[in-house]
Protein backbone atom coordinates (compact mmCIF):
# COMPACT_ATOMS: atom_id res chain seq x y z
CA UNK A 1 0.00 0.00 0.00
CA UNK A 2 1.59 3.27 -1.14
CA UNK A 3 1.29 6.05 1.37
CA UNK A 4 -0.74 8.79 1.77
CA UNK A 5 0.82 12.19 0.69
CA UNK A 6 0.38 15.99 0.71
CA UNK A 7 -1.73 17.58 -2.02
CA UNK A 8 -3.75 20.57 -3.24
CA UNK A 9 -7.28 19.79 -4.83
CA UNK A 10 -8.72 21.86 -6.18
CA UNK A 11 -12.16 22.67 -8.19
CA UNK A 12 -12.61 24.43 -10.73
CA UNK A 13 -16.08 25.91 -11.20
CA UNK A 14 -18.71 26.07 -13.82
CA UNK A 15 -21.32 28.43 -11.71
CA UNK A 16 -21.58 29.86 -8.60
CA UNK A 17 -22.03 27.88 -5.48
CA UNK A 18 -24.45 28.17 -2.83
CA UNK A 19 -22.09 27.30 0.35
CA UNK A 20 -23.74 27.50 3.95
CA UNK A 21 -20.33 26.48 5.85
CA UNK A 22 -16.64 26.38 4.45
CA UNK A 23 -16.67 23.28 3.35
CA UNK A 24 -14.19 20.58 3.87
CA UNK A 25 -13.15 17.77 0.94
CA UNK A 26 -13.63 15.06 3.07
CA UNK A 27 -17.63 15.62 3.07
CA UNK A 28 -17.75 16.02 -0.70
CA UNK A 29 -15.73 12.72 -0.83
CA UNK A 30 -17.88 10.81 1.43
CA UNK A 31 -21.11 12.22 -0.29
CA UNK A 32 -19.63 10.94 -3.23
CA UNK A 33 -19.14 7.75 -2.54
CA UNK A 34 -22.42 7.49 -1.16
CA UNK A 35 -24.29 8.41 -3.94
CA UNK A 36 -22.40 6.46 -6.46
CA UNK A 37 -23.30 2.90 -6.49
CA UNK A 38 -19.74 1.43 -8.11
CA UNK A 39 -17.74 3.19 -4.82
CA UNK A 40 -20.37 2.06 -2.22
CA UNK A 41 -19.98 -1.63 -3.42
CA UNK A 42 -16.06 -1.07 -2.84
CA UNK A 43 -16.40 0.55 0.41
CA UNK A 44 -18.54 -2.93 1.39
CA UNK A 45 -15.86 -4.81 -0.13
CA UNK A 46 -13.86 -2.44 2.28
CA UNK A 47 -15.94 -2.91 5.73
CA UNK A 48 -15.61 -6.86 4.66
CA UNK A 49 -12.01 -6.62 4.34
CA UNK A 50 -11.90 -4.75 7.69
CA UNK A 51 -14.04 -7.51 9.72
CA UNK A 52 -11.79 -10.17 8.27
CA UNK A 53 -8.77 -8.18 9.89
CA UNK A 54 -10.05 -7.57 12.76
CA UNK A 55 -11.61 -11.61 13.60
CA UNK A 56 -8.09 -13.35 11.56
CA UNK A 57 -5.93 -10.63 11.69
CA UNK A 58 -3.95 -8.69 8.86
CA UNK A 59 -1.70 -11.16 6.99
CA UNK A 60 -4.81 -13.99 7.48
CA UNK A 61 -7.18 -11.66 5.82
CA UNK A 62 -4.36 -11.03 2.88
CA UNK A 63 -3.83 -14.18 2.55
CA UNK A 64 -7.33 -15.36 2.12
CA UNK A 65 -7.73 -12.18 -0.42
CA UNK A 66 -5.02 -13.04 -2.35
CA UNK A 67 -6.62 -16.51 -3.06
CA UNK A 68 -9.66 -15.56 -3.69
CA UNK A 69 -8.21 -13.32 -6.52
CA UNK A 70 -9.98 -9.84 -5.05
CA UNK A 71 -8.22 -6.49 -4.99
CA UNK A 72 -7.14 -5.17 -2.00
CA UNK A 73 -8.16 -1.77 -0.43
CA UNK A 74 -5.70 0.57 -1.43
CA UNK A 75 -6.39 2.50 1.45
CA UNK A 76 -7.54 1.91 5.30
CA UNK A 77 -10.15 4.25 5.39
CA UNK A 78 -13.76 4.56 4.40
CA UNK A 79 -12.30 7.79 2.69
CA UNK A 80 -8.98 8.00 1.11
CA UNK A 81 -7.52 10.45 3.68
CA UNK A 82 -5.41 10.12 6.66
CA UNK A 83 -6.93 10.32 9.72
CA UNK A 84 -5.64 13.05 12.80
CA UNK A 85 -6.05 12.33 16.03
CA UNK A 86 -6.72 8.44 16.03
CA UNK A 87 -6.28 7.36 19.59
CA UNK A 88 -6.66 10.30 21.87
CA UNK A 89 -10.62 10.05 22.77
CA UNK A 90 -12.89 7.97 21.32
CA UNK A 91 -14.26 9.17 18.23
CA UNK A 92 -12.48 12.44 18.34
CA UNK A 93 -9.80 12.16 15.16
CA UNK A 94 -10.85 14.22 12.07
CA UNK A 95 -10.10 13.50 8.34
CA UNK A 96 -6.86 15.20 6.96
CA UNK A 97 -8.51 17.82 5.01
CA UNK A 98 -8.26 21.94 5.23
CA UNK A 99 -11.35 23.77 4.85
CA UNK A 100 -12.25 25.50 1.26
CA UNK A 101 -10.38 28.62 0.40
CA UNK A 102 -12.64 30.67 -1.63
CA UNK A 103 -12.04 34.15 -2.99
CA UNK A 104 -14.58 35.41 -4.59
CA UNK A 105 -17.72 38.06 -4.65
CA UNK A 106 -21.29 36.77 -3.09
CA UNK A 107 -24.93 37.40 -4.24
CA UNK A 108 -28.62 36.62 -3.63
CA UNK A 109 -30.70 34.09 -5.49
CA UNK A 110 -34.45 33.22 -4.53
CA UNK A 111 -36.12 29.96 -4.72
CA UNK A 112 -39.89 30.46 -5.18
CA UNK A 113 -42.45 27.71 -5.30
CA UNK A 114 -46.28 27.64 -4.93
CA UNK A 115 -48.92 25.57 -5.20
CA UNK A 116 -50.70 25.24 -8.75
CA UNK A 117 -53.70 26.11 -8.46
CA UNK A 118 -54.78 26.39 -11.90
CA UNK A 119 -53.30 22.85 -12.35
CA UNK A 120 -55.25 21.49 -8.95
CA UNK A 121 -58.31 22.71 -11.00
CA UNK A 122 -57.28 20.64 -14.10
CA UNK A 123 -56.91 17.21 -12.10
CA UNK A 124 -60.21 18.09 -10.17
CA UNK A 125 -58.41 18.70 -6.62
CA UNK A 126 -61.88 20.13 -4.41
CA UNK A 127 -61.44 21.44 -0.92
CA UNK A 128 -60.31 24.36 0.90
CA UNK A 129 -56.49 24.80 0.07
CA UNK A 130 -54.33 26.96 2.50
CA UNK A 131 -51.10 28.15 1.12
CA UNK A 132 -50.34 30.25 4.08
CA UNK A 133 -49.08 27.91 6.27
CA UNK A 134 -48.24 24.18 6.34
CA UNK A 135 -46.71 21.93 3.63
CA UNK A 136 -48.47 23.85 1.14
CA UNK A 137 -47.21 27.30 1.97
CA UNK A 138 -45.84 29.44 -1.20
CA UNK A 139 -42.19 30.07 -1.06
CA UNK A 140 -39.44 32.46 -1.47
CA UNK A 141 -36.61 31.43 -0.15
CA UNK A 142 -33.13 33.89 -0.86
CA UNK A 143 -30.01 31.63 -0.66
CA UNK A 144 -26.89 33.34 -0.69
CA UNK A 145 -24.20 32.43 -3.16
CA UNK A 146 -20.81 32.85 -4.21
CA UNK A 147 -18.83 33.30 -7.85
CA UNK A 148 -15.80 32.64 -7.96
CA UNK A 149 -13.14 30.32 -10.32
CA UNK A 150 -12.71 27.89 -8.34
CA UNK A 151 -11.84 25.98 -4.56
CA UNK A 152 -8.93 24.73 -3.18
CA UNK A 153 -8.12 22.35 -0.32
CA UNK A 154 -4.80 21.19 1.44
CA UNK A 155 -5.16 17.57 1.78
CA UNK A 156 -3.17 14.63 3.36
CA UNK A 157 -4.39 11.04 1.19
CA UNK A 158 -4.36 8.99 -1.48
CA UNK A 159 -3.71 10.70 -5.08
CA UNK A 160 -4.98 8.48 -7.20
CA UNK A 161 -8.31 7.33 -5.17
CA UNK A 162 -9.35 11.05 -4.77
CA UNK A 163 -9.05 11.46 -8.63
CA UNK A 164 -11.51 8.60 -9.01
CA UNK A 165 -13.82 9.68 -6.99
CA UNK A 166 -13.58 13.32 -7.92
CA UNK A 167 -13.90 12.44 -11.66
CA UNK A 168 -17.56 11.40 -10.75
CA UNK A 169 -18.21 14.51 -8.78
CA UNK A 170 -19.62 16.78 -10.86
CA UNK A 171 -21.28 19.49 -8.80
CA UNK A 172 -20.60 20.55 -4.93
CA UNK A 173 -22.37 22.17 -1.80
CA UNK A 174 -26.26 23.19 -1.45
CA UNK A 175 -28.38 23.32 -4.93
CA UNK A 176 -26.10 21.10 -6.96
CA UNK A 177 -29.28 19.57 -8.66
CA UNK A 178 -30.89 23.35 -9.60
CA UNK A 179 -27.93 24.23 -11.73
CA UNK A 180 -25.18 25.87 -8.56
CA UNK A 181 -21.54 24.43 -7.83
CA UNK A 182 -21.32 22.85 -10.84
CA UNK A 183 -17.43 21.54 -11.27
CA UNK A 184 -15.76 22.21 -15.11
CA UNK A 185 -12.48 19.78 -14.10
CA UNK A 186 -10.73 18.75 -10.78
CA UNK A 187 -6.90 19.28 -10.54
CA UNK A 188 -4.94 17.20 -7.80
CA UNK A 189 -1.45 18.32 -7.51
CA UNK A 190 1.49 17.42 -4.85
CA UNK A 191 2.93 20.14 -2.44
CA UNK A 192 6.17 19.53 0.28
CA UNK A 193 4.18 20.35 3.23
CA UNK A 194 0.95 19.15 4.73
CA UNK A 195 -0.90 21.93 5.77
CA UNK A 196 -4.59 19.62 5.76
CA UNK A 197 -5.16 20.10 9.89
CA UNK A 198 -2.25 22.41 10.89
CA UNK A 199 -0.44 24.70 8.92
CA UNK A 200 3.61 24.23 9.50
CA UNK A 201 3.25 27.85 11.28
CA UNK A 202 0.65 26.25 13.43
CA UNK A 203 -2.48 28.06 11.95
CA UNK A 204 -6.36 25.61 12.37
CA UNK A 205 -6.82 24.51 9.06
CA UNK A 206 -10.08 23.04 9.90
CA UNK A 207 -12.56 22.21 12.61
CA UNK A 208 -11.16 20.27 15.28
CA UNK A 209 -12.80 19.07 18.65
CA UNK A 210 -11.20 21.50 21.65
CA UNK A 211 -11.19 18.13 23.83
CA UNK A 212 -9.06 16.47 21.27
CA UNK A 213 -6.61 19.34 21.12
CA UNK A 214 -6.26 19.49 25.19
CA UNK A 215 -5.84 15.83 25.21
CA UNK A 216 -2.58 15.79 22.66
CA UNK A 217 -1.54 18.96 24.76
CA UNK A 218 -2.10 21.32 21.53
CA UNK A 219 -2.59 24.47 23.32
CA UNK A 220 -2.44 27.99 21.24
CA UNK A 221 -5.20 31.35 20.85
CA UNK A 222 -8.30 29.63 19.31
CA UNK A 223 -11.08 30.80 17.23
CA UNK A 224 -13.97 28.44 18.94
CA UNK A 225 -17.63 27.26 17.52
CA UNK A 226 -19.68 24.99 17.74
CA UNK A 227 -19.61 22.81 14.65
CA UNK A 228 -19.36 19.26 12.89
CA UNK A 229 -16.24 17.76 12.83
CA UNK A 230 -16.20 14.82 10.69
CA UNK A 231 -18.72 14.10 7.74
CA UNK A 232 -21.58 13.56 7.67
CA UNK A 233 -21.47 17.37 8.16
CA UNK A 234 -25.58 17.88 8.14
CA UNK A 235 -25.67 15.07 10.96
CA UNK A 236 -25.61 16.29 14.62
CA UNK A 237 -23.62 13.56 15.70
CA UNK A 238 -20.06 14.80 15.09
CA UNK A 239 -21.15 18.14 16.55
CA UNK A 240 -18.53 19.57 19.11
CA UNK A 241 -17.00 22.74 20.54
CA UNK A 242 -14.23 22.92 17.97
CA UNK A 243 -11.14 25.13 17.13
CA UNK A 244 -12.00 26.74 13.83
CA UNK A 245 -8.78 29.28 13.15
CA UNK A 246 -6.34 30.26 15.54
CA UNK A 247 -3.09 29.40 16.26
CA UNK A 248 -1.03 26.56 18.03
CA UNK A 249 1.64 27.51 20.38
CA UNK A 250 3.88 24.87 19.81
CA UNK A 251 3.49 21.26 17.27
CA UNK A 252 4.24 18.97 20.02
CA UNK A 253 1.74 16.07 19.71
CA UNK A 254 0.54 15.66 16.53
CA UNK B 1 -42.17 -5.32 -3.77
CA UNK B 2 -38.91 -7.58 -5.53
CA UNK B 3 -36.39 -5.22 -6.43
CA UNK B 4 -35.47 -5.47 -9.98
CA UNK B 5 -31.46 -5.35 -11.45
CA UNK B 6 -31.23 -2.52 -13.78
CA UNK B 7 -28.15 -1.45 -15.42
CA UNK B 8 -27.79 2.34 -13.71
CA UNK B 9 -25.76 4.96 -16.45
CA UNK B 10 -24.25 8.09 -15.56
CA UNK B 11 -25.62 10.36 -18.75
CA UNK B 12 -25.98 13.48 -19.36
CA UNK B 13 -28.70 15.53 -22.01
CA UNK B 14 -28.06 18.67 -23.38
CA UNK B 15 -29.67 20.78 -25.97
CA UNK B 16 -29.45 24.19 -28.11
CA UNK B 17 -32.47 25.94 -27.56
CA UNK B 18 -33.27 29.00 -29.91
CA UNK B 19 -35.74 31.39 -29.28
CA UNK B 20 -38.38 31.71 -31.52
CA UNK B 21 -40.46 34.43 -29.12
CA UNK B 22 -38.66 36.82 -26.94
CA UNK B 23 -37.48 35.05 -23.85
CA UNK B 24 -38.37 37.24 -20.40
CA UNK B 25 -37.43 35.87 -16.77
CA UNK B 26 -38.66 38.59 -14.01
CA UNK B 27 -35.55 39.62 -11.60
CA UNK B 28 -35.34 43.44 -10.39
CA UNK B 29 -37.27 46.33 -11.23
CA UNK B 30 -35.88 49.59 -12.31
CA UNK B 31 -38.50 52.29 -11.04
CA UNK B 32 -41.48 50.97 -11.60
CA UNK B 33 -42.12 50.32 -14.70
CA UNK B 34 -39.04 48.34 -16.41
CA UNK B 35 -38.90 44.75 -15.54
CA UNK B 36 -35.43 43.72 -15.95
CA UNK B 37 -33.95 40.36 -16.74
CA UNK B 38 -33.19 37.97 -13.73
CA UNK B 39 -29.62 38.09 -13.57
CA UNK B 40 -26.51 36.67 -11.52
CA UNK B 41 -23.33 37.43 -10.62
CA UNK B 42 -20.60 35.73 -13.60
CA UNK B 43 -17.09 35.94 -14.14
CA UNK B 44 -15.67 37.46 -16.95
CA UNK B 45 -12.11 37.54 -18.06
CA UNK B 46 -11.56 38.23 -13.82
CA UNK B 47 -13.98 40.25 -13.50
CA UNK B 48 -17.30 40.42 -12.04
CA UNK B 49 -20.23 41.06 -13.78
CA UNK B 50 -24.22 40.75 -13.48
CA UNK B 51 -25.74 39.17 -16.60
CA UNK B 52 -28.63 37.10 -17.53
CA UNK B 53 -29.50 33.98 -17.03
CA UNK B 54 -32.69 31.69 -16.84
CA UNK B 55 -32.57 29.25 -13.39
CA UNK B 56 -32.64 25.91 -13.23
CA UNK B 57 -35.27 26.27 -11.08
CA UNK B 58 -38.03 27.05 -13.32
CA UNK B 59 -36.45 24.68 -16.44
CA UNK B 60 -36.95 21.90 -13.61
CA UNK B 61 -40.37 23.14 -12.91
CA UNK B 62 -41.28 22.60 -16.44
CA UNK B 63 -39.77 19.38 -16.74
CA UNK B 64 -41.15 17.64 -13.45
CA UNK B 65 -44.38 18.97 -14.46
CA UNK B 66 -44.41 17.06 -18.09
CA UNK B 67 -43.13 13.83 -16.41
CA UNK B 68 -45.98 14.09 -13.71
CA UNK B 69 -48.28 14.74 -16.61
CA UNK B 70 -46.45 11.68 -18.88
CA UNK B 71 -46.94 9.28 -15.96
CA UNK B 72 -50.60 9.91 -15.36
CA UNK B 73 -50.95 9.27 -19.03
CA UNK B 74 -49.43 6.24 -19.06
CA UNK B 75 -51.75 5.11 -15.98
CA UNK B 76 -54.71 6.75 -16.51
CA UNK B 77 -55.05 9.09 -13.77
CA UNK B 78 -57.24 12.07 -13.75
CA UNK B 79 -58.95 12.65 -10.44
CA UNK B 80 -56.59 13.55 -7.41
CA UNK B 81 -59.89 13.59 -5.30
CA UNK B 82 -60.67 14.98 -1.54
CA UNK B 83 -57.66 13.74 -0.19
CA UNK B 84 -55.20 13.96 -2.74
CA UNK B 85 -53.45 17.81 -2.04
CA UNK B 86 -50.63 16.18 -0.34
CA UNK B 87 -49.93 14.03 -3.51
CA UNK B 88 -51.18 16.12 -5.59
CA UNK B 89 -48.18 19.17 -4.35
CA UNK B 90 -45.55 16.02 -3.77
CA UNK B 91 -45.83 15.18 -7.73
CA UNK B 92 -46.20 18.70 -9.16
CA UNK B 93 -44.56 21.09 -6.78
CA UNK B 94 -41.87 18.74 -5.14
CA UNK B 95 -43.61 18.84 -1.16
CA UNK B 96 -43.63 21.05 1.29
CA UNK B 97 -42.19 20.47 4.51
CA UNK B 98 -44.03 20.47 7.37
CA UNK B 99 -42.15 18.80 11.08
CA UNK B 100 -44.76 18.27 14.13
CA UNK B 101 -43.52 17.36 17.07
CA UNK B 102 -44.65 13.52 17.70
CA UNK B 103 -45.99 13.33 14.04
CA UNK B 104 -44.67 10.06 12.17
CA UNK B 105 -43.13 10.42 8.82
CA UNK B 106 -45.57 9.79 6.05
CA UNK B 107 -43.30 6.74 4.49
CA UNK B 108 -41.19 4.68 6.36
CA UNK B 109 -37.49 4.21 5.59
CA UNK B 110 -37.62 1.00 4.48
CA UNK B 111 -40.00 1.76 1.39
CA UNK B 112 -37.24 3.96 -0.02
CA UNK B 113 -37.18 1.61 -3.07
CA UNK B 114 -41.15 1.13 -3.47
CA UNK B 115 -41.09 5.31 -3.48
CA UNK B 116 -38.64 5.26 -6.23
CA UNK B 117 -40.20 2.80 -7.77
CA UNK B 118 -43.55 3.51 -8.03
CA UNK B 119 -42.80 7.35 -8.87
CA UNK B 120 -39.99 7.76 -10.78
CA UNK B 121 -40.79 11.38 -10.93
CA UNK B 122 -40.18 11.78 -7.38
CA UNK B 123 -36.38 9.50 -7.63
CA UNK B 124 -36.16 12.00 -10.50
CA UNK B 125 -36.55 15.77 -9.36
CA UNK B 126 -36.35 14.82 -5.73
CA UNK B 127 -39.37 15.94 -2.72
CA UNK B 128 -40.27 15.96 0.63
CA UNK B 129 -42.36 13.85 2.28
CA UNK B 130 -43.57 15.21 5.81
CA UNK B 131 -39.87 15.90 7.32
CA UNK B 132 -37.74 13.13 5.07
CA UNK B 133 -36.12 14.44 1.92
CA UNK B 134 -35.53 12.37 -1.36
CA UNK B 135 -32.49 13.34 -3.44
CA UNK B 136 -33.53 13.89 -6.56
CA UNK B 137 -31.49 11.78 -9.84
CA UNK B 138 -31.20 14.87 -12.11
CA UNK B 139 -28.86 17.85 -11.99
CA UNK B 140 -30.49 20.68 -14.33
CA UNK B 141 -28.20 23.08 -15.63
CA UNK B 142 -29.08 26.86 -15.33
CA UNK B 143 -29.98 27.99 -19.29
CA UNK B 144 -27.24 29.39 -20.26
CA UNK B 145 -27.40 32.43 -23.16
CA UNK B 146 -24.95 31.18 -26.06
CA UNK B 147 -22.50 34.25 -26.14
CA UNK B 148 -18.52 34.71 -25.69
CA UNK B 149 -19.29 36.44 -21.67
CA UNK B 150 -20.68 32.59 -20.85
CA UNK B 151 -18.07 30.64 -22.90
CA UNK B 152 -16.55 28.92 -19.66
CA UNK B 153 -20.23 27.60 -18.41
CA UNK B 154 -20.73 26.30 -22.08
CA UNK B 155 -19.81 22.52 -22.96
CA UNK B 156 -16.94 22.07 -25.81
CA UNK B 157 -19.86 22.11 -28.84
CA UNK B 158 -20.86 25.23 -28.01
CA UNK B 159 -17.40 27.21 -28.33
CA UNK B 160 -18.01 28.50 -31.71
CA UNK B 161 -21.26 29.63 -31.36
CA UNK B 162 -20.77 31.70 -28.24
CA UNK B 163 -17.61 33.25 -29.76
CA UNK B 164 -19.55 34.81 -32.49
CA UNK B 165 -22.01 36.87 -30.31
CA UNK B 166 -21.98 39.11 -26.92
CA UNK B 167 -24.67 39.30 -24.27
CA UNK B 168 -25.43 42.62 -25.58
CA UNK B 169 -26.10 41.77 -28.89
CA UNK B 170 -28.95 39.21 -27.34
CA UNK B 171 -30.83 42.08 -25.17
CA UNK B 172 -33.81 43.74 -26.28
CA UNK B 173 -36.58 46.04 -24.53
CA UNK B 174 -40.06 45.80 -25.77
CA UNK B 175 -42.86 48.22 -23.93
CA UNK B 176 -46.43 47.39 -23.61
CA UNK B 177 -48.98 49.99 -22.55
CA UNK B 178 -52.14 49.38 -20.40
CA UNK B 179 -54.78 52.13 -20.75
CA UNK B 180 -57.83 52.33 -17.96
CA UNK B 181 -60.75 51.00 -19.38
CA UNK B 182 -62.69 53.84 -17.95
CA UNK B 183 -60.72 56.09 -20.40
CA UNK B 184 -62.01 53.38 -23.86
CA UNK B 185 -64.90 54.74 -25.67
CA UNK B 186 -65.85 50.94 -26.04
CA UNK B 187 -66.43 50.10 -22.48
CA UNK B 188 -68.14 53.45 -21.49
CA UNK B 189 -71.44 52.02 -22.12
CA UNK B 190 -71.04 49.14 -20.20
CA UNK B 191 -70.38 51.09 -17.39
CA UNK B 192 -72.20 53.04 -14.41
CA UNK B 193 -72.49 56.96 -15.65
CA UNK B 194 -71.57 57.69 -12.13
CA UNK B 195 -68.52 55.73 -11.97
CA UNK B 196 -67.58 57.68 -15.35
CA UNK B 197 -68.42 61.34 -13.80
CA UNK B 198 -66.70 60.17 -10.88
CA UNK B 199 -63.51 59.25 -13.02
CA UNK B 200 -63.55 62.80 -15.22
CA UNK B 201 -63.66 64.86 -12.01
CA UNK B 202 -61.03 63.06 -10.48
CA UNK B 203 -59.05 63.34 -13.60
CA UNK B 204 -59.86 67.02 -13.70
CA UNK B 205 -58.83 67.59 -10.36
CA UNK B 206 -55.31 66.01 -10.85
CA UNK B 207 -55.10 68.61 -14.21
CA UNK B 208 -55.59 71.64 -11.80
CA UNK B 209 -53.28 70.06 -9.10
CA UNK B 210 -50.67 70.02 -11.99
CA UNK B 211 -50.13 66.13 -10.50
CA UNK B 212 -51.01 64.85 -14.79
CA UNK B 213 -53.47 62.20 -15.66
CA UNK B 214 -51.19 59.66 -14.35
CA UNK B 215 -53.52 57.05 -13.99
CA UNK B 216 -55.36 56.54 -17.99
CA UNK B 217 -52.09 54.98 -19.54
CA UNK B 218 -49.31 52.78 -17.83
CA UNK B 219 -46.26 52.02 -20.15
CA UNK B 220 -44.36 49.28 -19.05
CA UNK B 221 -41.22 47.80 -20.27
CA UNK B 222 -39.78 44.25 -20.19
CA UNK B 223 -36.25 43.33 -20.74
CA UNK B 224 -35.63 40.24 -22.60
CA UNK B 225 -33.63 37.77 -24.99
CA UNK B 226 -34.10 39.02 -28.61
CA UNK B 227 -36.16 36.07 -30.55
CA UNK B 228 -33.51 34.28 -32.53
CA UNK B 229 -31.27 34.11 -29.32
CA UNK B 230 -29.27 30.74 -28.52
CA UNK B 231 -29.46 29.09 -25.13
CA UNK B 232 -27.68 25.81 -23.47
CA UNK B 233 -30.00 23.52 -21.58
CA UNK B 234 -28.40 20.91 -20.14
CA UNK B 235 -29.51 17.92 -17.51
CA UNK B 236 -27.25 15.13 -16.03
CA UNK B 237 -29.12 11.78 -14.72
CA UNK B 238 -26.94 10.48 -12.14
CA UNK B 239 -27.46 6.48 -12.21
CA UNK B 240 -31.05 6.42 -13.38
CA UNK B 241 -32.42 2.83 -13.92
CA UNK B 242 -33.91 2.44 -17.41
CA UNK B 243 -37.70 3.61 -16.12
CA UNK B 244 -36.48 6.57 -14.49
CA UNK B 245 -34.62 7.54 -17.87
CA UNK B 246 -37.72 6.28 -20.01
CA UNK B 247 -40.30 8.74 -17.80
CA UNK B 248 -37.40 11.74 -18.04
CA UNK B 249 -37.37 11.34 -21.96
CA UNK B 250 -41.13 10.86 -21.73
CA UNK B 251 -41.66 14.22 -19.99
CA UNK B 252 -39.01 15.69 -22.11
CA UNK B 253 -41.10 14.53 -25.52
CA UNK B 254 -43.75 15.86 -23.68
CA UNK B 255 -41.38 19.14 -22.95
CA UNK B 256 -40.18 19.24 -26.58
CA UNK B 257 -43.65 19.06 -28.60
CA UNK B 258 -44.15 23.35 -26.93
CA UNK B 259 -41.18 23.61 -25.04
CA UNK B 260 -41.47 27.14 -23.27
CA UNK B 261 -38.29 28.81 -21.20
CA UNK B 262 -38.67 31.69 -18.96
CA UNK B 263 -42.28 33.73 -18.16
CA UNK B 264 -44.83 36.05 -19.98
CA UNK B 265 -45.54 32.36 -22.27
CA UNK B 266 -49.14 33.85 -22.26
CA UNK B 267 -48.12 36.97 -23.81
CA UNK B 268 -46.28 35.94 -26.34
CA UNK B 269 -42.77 35.11 -24.99
CA UNK B 270 -40.99 31.96 -24.08
CA UNK B 271 -41.43 29.61 -27.20
CA UNK B 272 -38.18 27.87 -28.15
CA UNK B 273 -37.26 25.06 -30.81
CA UNK B 274 -35.38 22.44 -28.94
CA UNK B 275 -33.42 19.88 -30.48
CA UNK B 276 -31.98 17.10 -27.60
CA UNK B 277 -28.57 15.14 -27.61
CA UNK B 278 -27.59 12.21 -24.88
CA UNK B 279 -24.06 11.60 -23.80
CA UNK B 280 -22.76 8.89 -21.90
CA UNK B 281 -20.30 10.48 -19.11
CA UNK B 282 -17.43 8.52 -18.15
CA UNK B 283 -16.13 10.58 -15.65
CA UNK B 284 -15.41 14.34 -17.39
CA UNK B 285 -15.67 13.09 -20.73
CA UNK B 286 -18.95 12.68 -22.71
CA UNK B 287 -19.32 10.39 -25.46
CA UNK B 288 -22.47 10.99 -27.42
CA UNK B 289 -25.13 8.08 -28.36
CA UNK B 290 -28.85 7.67 -29.28
CA UNK B 291 -31.56 8.89 -27.09
CA UNK B 292 -32.33 6.08 -25.40
CA UNK B 293 -36.20 6.47 -26.82
CA UNK B 294 -36.57 2.52 -26.07
CA UNK B 295 -36.53 3.25 -22.10
CA UNK B 296 -39.81 5.04 -22.66
CA UNK B 297 -41.52 1.42 -23.45
CA UNK B 298 -39.78 -0.01 -20.45
CA UNK B 299 -41.22 2.92 -18.20
CA UNK B 300 -44.85 2.41 -19.99
CA UNK B 301 -44.67 -1.47 -18.84
CA UNK B 302 -43.88 -0.44 -15.37
CA UNK B 303 -46.16 1.98 -14.88
CA UNK B 304 -48.93 0.34 -16.24
CA UNK B 305 -47.91 -2.87 -14.00
CA UNK B 306 -47.99 -1.37 -11.07
CA UNK B 307 -50.88 1.28 -12.17
CA UNK B 308 -53.22 0.32 -9.23
CA UNK B 309 -50.69 0.35 -6.44
CA UNK B 310 -49.98 4.17 -7.68
CA UNK B 311 -53.34 4.97 -7.71
CA UNK B 312 -54.17 3.84 -4.45
CA UNK B 313 -50.74 5.25 -2.59
CA UNK B 314 -52.54 8.78 -4.35
CA UNK B 315 -56.24 8.39 -3.19
CA UNK B 316 -55.30 7.15 0.16
CA UNK B 317 -53.43 10.17 0.60
CA UNK B 318 -50.59 8.05 2.14
CA UNK B 319 -47.77 10.52 0.32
Amino acid sequence: MKDAEPLLVTAWLRDPIILDRNQPLDGILAATIIETPELREKDRHYRHFRRNVGKYGEASARAYWASKGWELPAHPYFIPLKVWGMGHGHGLWVYCSSWATVQGESGVTYFNSHFDIELAERFHLRGKVSTGKGELKSEHIPLQYTVTEKLSWYVLGWKEEIEKILSVTYALAKKRNRGYGGVRKWTVESVEEDMSVIAPDGQIMRPIPLTLLEKMNLRGNFQLAWTTYRPPYWDGRYVARCAVGGKVDRMNGS
Amino acid sequence: MEQTKWKRTMMAIEALATALDPIHQGGETTGTTLSELRREKVIVNGSVEYLPVISANSLAHHLRENCVFWVLDQIGFEHFGKEGERAFNLLFRGGGRATKIGSETYIDLHSEHELRSLFPTISLFGGTIGNRMEKGRVRVENVIPVCVEMAHRLPDWLQEEASRLSIADMLDELSFTATDPRENSDYRDLLDPAIVEAYRRDQEERLKKDEGGAEMKIRHTVECFASGSKFYVGFILRYANPVEVGVFLGGLSYFASAPLLGGKTNRGFGRVRFEPRQYELVGFTRVEGPLAVETMQIAHEHLVENAERIKQFIQDGVL
